[in-house]
């Protein structure tokens, strides 16, 4: 399985993908690459989940051009699927409790990005879009806090249960109630930009079966949490099933005092 | 008594005058630079790690001593005593105090909104008529910039003694939109519709929830007040946006805005 999906594009010429509600446009011309991307309307045309050339469909006349310098004469352009470049908070329709001095294990979907680059090298990044359109919303209180996309689905225990939507990455959420009290909440708060991206090798796309790193909640107290990336050595374990693709973008903190992202302030929905 | 002038300006304009004025032109110079170079260097040490306020002040305190030790070198230099001359300067200081009431109390107002943090370098600050984003702020005064570009020097005194409203001090803020419906609207679909045009507005945060409220019944129909909240740095992609979406939205539902009605008056007769 190619890690990438690459094409060589004819230099003019305007060329068209899609992948979950995202279309992308781009033109290589000289010593430039232009390009254009937006989402489509999800209720008039579903997403898809591989990403495919679409030909003749012509860019949008309201949608500009973004214009990349590039006098290399390279005329490839790959696609690479991303984690989020901040925090998620995947919201769910009803809430869930977590026992006094108890463990859960929760799945949730997390969106996907493509990260698009000029040649053979990922590092050659032109731009980087969202497959599906992102919400954000505050995390904290009015005072201190982080911003973060807001995803709506539903957080269950279950793996089998769990319906990943188009282009998504399943994340393993394990929380740690090492509390007195129950733990009640409706939402997670997922550090996306410093998880790790994996892909299943026996997906059949650059786009299916991608896994992220787990994230640890540990609650110590009422409304005293604190969040974590989970050791990678689990996934390291499964080498054999899974291969990296990203690497995080934020290096997780592993010191004790700063670790993951702690609010001791009294949030109002947790 | 005429021959003594020429005398003593000989020895002022002498070969060893001229050393001593030579050699303090040059530790005035150099320390001068050093002081400069030290304070450029220790900003630039700390730029990541220190917020523009603390370099500021860093850069203040170490230019503010440095030129305090070089003029008490170069004094020296010059061969003043200085125990006598701080003696003196602080009965000149006493003095000059009550000259200088106004600076003095700047001065020390200035050290009071340091200390108290209520606004620092970058915020956006309402001082009476007055708002913008804090440039300086310095012994004497804070300058400010202007939303259209002038620049506002607040003598620190006023500050102190004024209402300062920071805009920019928490990373989120809530925009009102308030306006009136007719009596007879459907508040239920005014509230859907609101909600829709949040929801619809990429610059909304879905947390904290859009705020909806029903604030009276006023003399020409319901006042409502539709608060969303949106990233500080957003504030006019986020006013602009949804005052225009409100409108249209409102339009479209049909729901009408209530203003006062128009009084034809004839003139009599």
């Amino acid at each position: 399985m190619e890690m990438n999906a690459r094409w060589e594009l004819k230099p003019g010429q305007t060329y068209h993908w899609t992948l979950g509600v995202l279309s992308v446009w781009i033109c290589r011309v000289d010593g430039e690459w232009l390009y254009a991307w937006n989402h489509r309307d999800e209720d008039a045309e579903p997403p898809v989940d591989r990403l495919s050339l679409v030909p003749d469909t012509p860019k949008p006349d309201d949608l500009p051009w973004t214009r990349v310098i590039a006098p290399d004469a390279d005329h490839g352009v790959g696609f690479a699927p991303r984690l989020a470049d901040r925090a998620v908070v995947i919201k769910g329709d009803e809430y869930i409790t977590v026992l006094p001095r108890s463990n859960a294990e929760l799945f949730a979907p997390l969106p996907v990005w493509v990260a698009v680059f000029s040649g053979a090298s990922p590092e050659r990044v032109l731009f980087e879009a969202p497959t599906q359109p992102l919400h954000r919303r505050w995390f904290g209180n009015s005072m201190q806090g982080s911003l973060c996309y807001s995803v709506f689905a539903r957080l269950t225990s279950d793996r089998v249960e769990l319906e990943l939507p188009p282009v998504s990455a399943l994340c393993t959420i394990r929380i740690r109630n090492q509390s007195s009290v129950p733990f009640r909440t409706d939402s997670v708060f997922l550090q996306a930009n410093e998880f790790k991206l994996y892909r299943r090798r026996d997906a059949d796309n650059p786009f299916a079966g991608l896994v992220s790193s787990s994230e640890v909640i540990t609650v110590t107290g009422d409304n005293e949490l604190s969040f974590s990336v989970a050791s990678e050595r689990a996934k390291q374990q499964q080498r054999a099933e899974v291969e990296l693709v990203a690497d995080w973008r934020k290096r997780p903190d592993d010191s004790w005092w700063k670790r993951g992202y702690v609010l001791f302030q009294r949030i109002s929905n947790y | 008594m005429h021959l003594l002038i020429p005398e003593e300006l000989l020895r002022l304009f002498s070969l060893d005058s001229a050393l001593v004025l030579a050699r303090i032109v040059i530790v005035l110079v150099v320390s001068l630079l050093l002081v400069k170079l030290v304070a450029f260097f220790t900003v630039q040490l700390f730029k990541k790690r220190f917020s523009q306020q603390s370099l500021m002040i860093l850069k203040k305190g170490i230019t503010y001593s440095g030129v305090t030790i070089v003029w008490m070198i170069v004094l020296a230099q010059l061969g003043l005593n200085l125990t006598a001359l701080l003696g003196a300067a602080g009965i000149v200081g006493i003095a000059v105090g009550f000259a200088a009431q106004t600076s003095v109390s700047n001065v020390i107002s200035g050290v009071f909104l340091i200390s108290e943090k209520s606004f620092a370098v970058g915020d956006v600050i309402r001082v009476g008529g007055f708002a913008g984003v804090v440039l300086t702020i310095d012994l004497l005064s804070v300058k400010i910039r202007t939303f259209d570009n002038q620049y506002i020097r607040l003598p620190n005194e006023m500050l102190i003694k004024t209402e300062v409203t920071n805009v920019t001090r928490f990373p989120i803020r809530r925009l009102n939109v308030e306006f009136v419906v007719r009596y007879g609207t459907d508040l239920s679909r005014v509230k859907e519709t609101l909600l829709n045009v949040a929801r619809a507005n990429s610059n909304c945060l879905d947390e904290p929830e859009p705020l909806f409220v029903i604030n009276t019944f006023g003399r020409f129909g319901v006042e409502i007040m539709f608060g969303i909240w949106f990233v500080k740095e957003d504030f006019l992609a986020v006013k602009n946006s949804i005052m225009q979406g409100v409108h249209s939205a409102l339009s479209e539902a049909g729901i009408e805005f209530a203003v006062p009605p128009a009084v034809h008056f004839d003139g009599g007769g």
